[in-house]
């Protein structure tokens, strides 16, 4: 193997090893400071003396010290070695110079310093934890799941991070330094390149770039990022890559050609105003739903129409009650064609929808089937939603993305931020509120009004601090993760729940969905006749097809085990199998079509009007052909 | 990753045939059980019951 992969996998190894005695280290101070509170005085079961809470933190700051500071030293001190290997394999390359033991070591004292912080900050939090169960009275058991939280859960999920991102930096820090100090000028982008392996690292595997053409790479944003020094952070949080000097022109051309990424992504169009991408909107509605004179003559009887020349309705239209008759339905769909209600909906998310619709009118020809007709928020949760070629959409779920597509992460997560600093502050100030009650509640003769100003208060802020970390989630959650990995063939768990998750970017994966809905389009509206609907539904010909394919036996549940679900949510049922597959068989990703969909599809595609009878069905009639 | 109770309990209840009628009444409640990294998973239950509970059927 090449000397930098070599040094990388023993890096590797070496943060494993270090996550390893850390979370030891952990466990070890978490059953320290559970026996430290086991300590504390009881009163019916229950902590109660203040004065053991306040002199616990000196206890608990000696556990922190021995268990986890001493660990940290011992690990930090395997840097010494991690530089000297650096060195070696960098001579590897080219003639380098030494590196001054004094950088080494100021490497090494910052790195300690990051964990001291992260000591010092769960020792207040745990401190804190200690004083409130003791305040409020918390039980024994309670107070020591509240510690072993603190401890087990967000010290060591921090810590392990910290652990596995202070050695790659360190180890990026000597390598970068001997590098320039060594005169180079040009770098390769060195790693692994498997299912762990983010999109953005995945493009630049095994790339020669210029110093110019890195810092400028590097000032675009990807999930996952952690800051704009690729020398320091390369691809960000837990990120396993690095930059190696490239000294020699052969080693550029050895490797330059290696595979990187297949899927293109998709190009955000520019940015209309509300207004204008409501005008464009609506022109593309009405323009696919303009009935000709003579629209029940042409061969595919693209519109979807009965004889009277309205529109098939099945599902409710916008603003239906439930007491809309089927003819009020009609009625109601027919007015609503052609328009966009767009109550919510930013100027971004319409600009997504109006550039969606130009693909949309491409997937109708295509699959012989009427385009979208109109465009509404969605009634509930649901994300997107889809019935008689009205497609929902929910603007509280969208925007956000839309938001993240047009301007970065950033924006979004200094919103979040700025959420979660606000809570942080009411709950600070919660914490004011109750040590108040306990102290009027302790005197002599309470005062009544204090303290229902005070319960009261309590309330309103805590309602307020539950609505800030609700936006904080709900913004933190609207950033994409990593694209999934899994192909055909791979350990099934690893499939992602969503199709959309094969694709790492805002904008991905609205028009992800839009497809999954517009495949929903395709199964309610190919070869449909009408009679589908009411009270027992049986659905289109395409549909009863499905339903066949999917199931083995659908008395008991028992899916067919043939077929390819290339997402958990394709399990769900024949229609949602069907709209995910036609989502990823436009998107790109054939390769993880169910091959009979695929053929269903192509079909579809190449056939000049609509099926008639493929895979011994007729899709006329809905049953096998005779 | 393991699901939580109240995910699969939803996962459970979406595939009852006929649909409960109380079925967004209780999807709402589940939603408000599952932890945060679900909840955009458990968006899909709602799209999933909207193809039947937004059928139009004669009153």
């Amino acid at each position: 193997m090449a000397a930098d992969t070599d040094h990388f996998d023993a890096l590797d190894s070496l943060a494993d090893t270090h996550q390893k005695k850390l979370a030891e280290s952990l466990v070890t101070l978490e059953n320290r400071i559970a026996d430290l509170v086991a300590t504390a005085p009881l009163q019916d079961g229950k902590l109660f003396d203040l004065e053991w809470a306040v002199n616990a933190r000196n206890e608990l700051r000696q556990a922190i010290n021995e268990d986890y500071l001493t660990e940290v030293d011992s690990i930090i001190r395997d840097y010494d070695q991690v530089a000297v290997d650096a060195a070696t394999m960098l001579g590897e390359y080219g003639d380098i110079v030494q590196l001054d033991q004094d950088v080494i070591g100021q490497l090494q004292q910052m790195t300690f310093q990051g964990f001291e912080d992260l000591g010092a900050e769960h020792l207040d939090i745990i401190s804190k934890q200690v004083y409130e169960s003791t305040l409020t009275g918390a039980t024994f058991a309670n107070s020591v799941n509240a510690v072993r939280e603190v401890v087990g859960k967000d010290m060591a999920r921090y810590a392990s991070q910290q652990v596995h991102d202070s050695l790659m930096q360190f180890d990026r820090a000597v390598n970068t330094k001997i590098a320039l100090d060594s005169g180079a000028t040009r770098f390769k982008y060195r790693g692994s390149d498997d299912s762990k392996t983010r999109t953005f690292c995945r493009k630049h595997v095994n790339k020669v770039y210029t110093i110019d053409e890195i810092n400028e790479i590097w000032q675009g944003e990807w999930t996952g990022k952690s800051s704009s020094n690729a020398f320091a952070t390369a691809g960000g949080y837990n990120c396993r890559h690095r930059f190696r000097p490239v000294f020699d022109d052969l080693d550029v051309e050895e490797q330059a050609g290696e595979p990187v990424e297949t899927i293109q992504k998709r190009k955000v169009p520019e940015k209309l105003t509300k207004k204008a991408a409501v005008a464009s909107v609506t022109s593309k509605l009405k323009k696919s739903t303009v009935k000709p004179k003579d629209f029940r003559e042409r061969p595919t009887d693209q519109y979807g129409v009965g004889f009277d020349g309205k529109y098939h309705t099945r599902f409710k239209p916008y603003k239906a009650t439930r007491y809309t008759t089927p003819d009020q339905a009609a009625d109601m769909l027919e007015e609503q064609a052609g328009k966009i209600f767009d109550r919510g909906m930013t100027d971004q998310t319409l600009t997504l929808l109006d550039s969606a619709l130009d693909e949309t009118a491409e997937l109708a020809t295509k699959f012989k089937v009427p385009n979208i007709r109109t465009v509404v928020p969605v009634s509930g949760r649901a994300t997107m939603s889809m019935g008689d070629g009205r497609l929902g959409i929910n603007p509280t779920y969208w925007n956000p993305k839309a938001q993240i597509a047009f301007e970065g992460n950033e924006t979004i997560l200094k919103k979040a931020a700025k959420k979660r600093a606000e809570a942080t502050a009411l709950r600070s100030e919660l914490d004011d509120i109750i040590v108040k009650y306990r102290d009027e509640q302790d005197k002599a003769i309470p005062d009544a009004a204090t303290l229902k100003l005070l319960a009261r208060d309590h309330k309103k802020k805590l309602a307020k601090a539950k609505a800030a970390e609700k936006a904080a989630n709900k913004a933190e959650a609207a950033v994409p993760a990593p694209a999934n990995t899994w192909q055909v063939g791979d350990d099934l768990d690893d499939r992602p729940w969503s199709a959309k998750e094969y694709y790492d970017n805002a904008e991905d994966q609205f028009a992800n969905t839009i497809r999954h809905e517009f495949g929903h389009l395709v199964h309610q509206e190919h070869n449909r006749n009408g009679t589908e609907g009411g009270m027992f539904d049986t659905g289109t010909p395409i549909e009863k097809y499905l339903e066949n394919l999917f199931w083995a036996d659908k008395s008991t549940g028992r899916r067919s085990p043939v077929r390819v679900f290339p997402t958990k949510y394709s399990e769900a049922n024949h229609k949602e199998w069907w709209a995910e597959n036609f989502a990823l068989y436009n998107g790109g990703r054939k390769d993880l079509v169910d091959p009979k969909l695929s053929g269903l599809m192509d079909e579809m595609v190449s056939k000049d009007g609509r099926l008639t009878v493929f895979d011994e069905w007729d899709f006329r009639r809905g049953e096998y052909a005779k | 990753m393991s699901l939580s109770k109240a995910f699969k309990r939803a996962s459970e209840i979406v595939q009852e045939e006929p649909l409960a009628q109380d079925i967004i009444k209780q999807l709402d409640t589940l939603y408000d059980a599952v932890p945060e990294d679900e909840k955009d998973d458990f968006l899909w239950f709602y799209e999933q019951v909207e193809l039947t509970t937004n059928l139009l059927v004669e009153v």
